[in-house]
């Protein structure tokens, strides 16, 4: 399932793919994977990403 | 028994094993004193799982690749000396391997130099390619109907040329896939 909180949360804090990957330490394919939902990162993974784009756990991986 | 040429064939083969290992260590004790940071590579989790899926089908298809050669050899079917079937199961093992691992996006780590990496193919592709072209000029590919121990260079140089195309097939679809992100 694609995760488009993650896509609009990206987009809303002006984030291209890999720049977010650069502050996450992954690769950009690694974010377009969790985006388009075939990745599913651990928490640690998630927990990064949210401190990178400002939003909760909650926010951007619980449905 | 070992007649004289394998022998010197192999003690050549090791000889190289060694040098490279050798080299390999020196280097790598001179970057960890110049540059005291990591110089391990790095992979994310994503790429660590799909290099294990791929060193899994790489392994798979090695010992497939076993069977099938014990299979022929059983009903005397020899078409290579032992040592070229045993290192061609190995280059097609690796070659799964690295093909899959560039498809995944999980065979350069984020922190390799991939240019510098693809330039070292490059020089590995000449050079064996050039051992080869003096080997079938020489007629020492084929000896009694078997490809002979001088035909490995072809075969490494064929592994690294696979190599090459699936990083430039994958690199294209990324580029298409990037120019999709920015739209």
């Amino acid at each position: 399932m694609k995760n488009l909180k993650l896509k609009s949360a990206r987009a809303a804090k002006d984030m291209s793919q890999q720049a977010l990957a650069e502050a996450v330490g992954v690769s950009r394919q690694t974010i377009n994977a969790i985006e388009k939902g075939d990745y599913n990162p651990t928490i640690n993974l998630c927990v990064a990403i949210c401190k990178a784009v400002d939003k909760t756990l909650d926010e951007l991986f619980w449905d | 028994m070992l007649d004289n040429s394998n022998f010197y064939y192999g003690l050549g083969f090791l000889c190289g094993f060694v040098a490279v290992a050798i080299a390999g260590l020196i280097i790598s004790i001179v970057r960890k004193k110049k540059n005291k940071e990591n110089t391990q590579p790095y992979y994310d989790e994503r790429q660590n799982i799909a290099r294990g899926k791929s060193y899994q089908s790489g392994f798979f298809t090695m010992v497939g690749y076993y069977l099938v050669y014990a299979i022929l050899d059983v009903f005397g079917i020899t078409w290579c000396e032992n040592f070229v079937g045993v290192i061609l199961g190995i280059l097609i093992g690796v070659g799964v391997f690295a093909v899959i691992a560039i498809n995944n996006d999980a065979y350069f780590a984020l922190n390799s130099k991939k240019k510098q990496l693809i330039g070292l193919f490059v020089f590995i592709i000449i050079c064996q390619i050039a051992g080869s072209i003096g080997n079938i000029i020489n007629n020492e590919f084929i000896i009694n109907n078997k490809l002979s121990l001088n035909s490995i260079n072809l075969f490494v140089a064929v592994l690294f040329i696979i190599i090459l195309i699936a990083i430039f097939v994958h690199d294209r679809h990324l580029k298409q896939e990037e120019l999709v992100e920015t739209e």
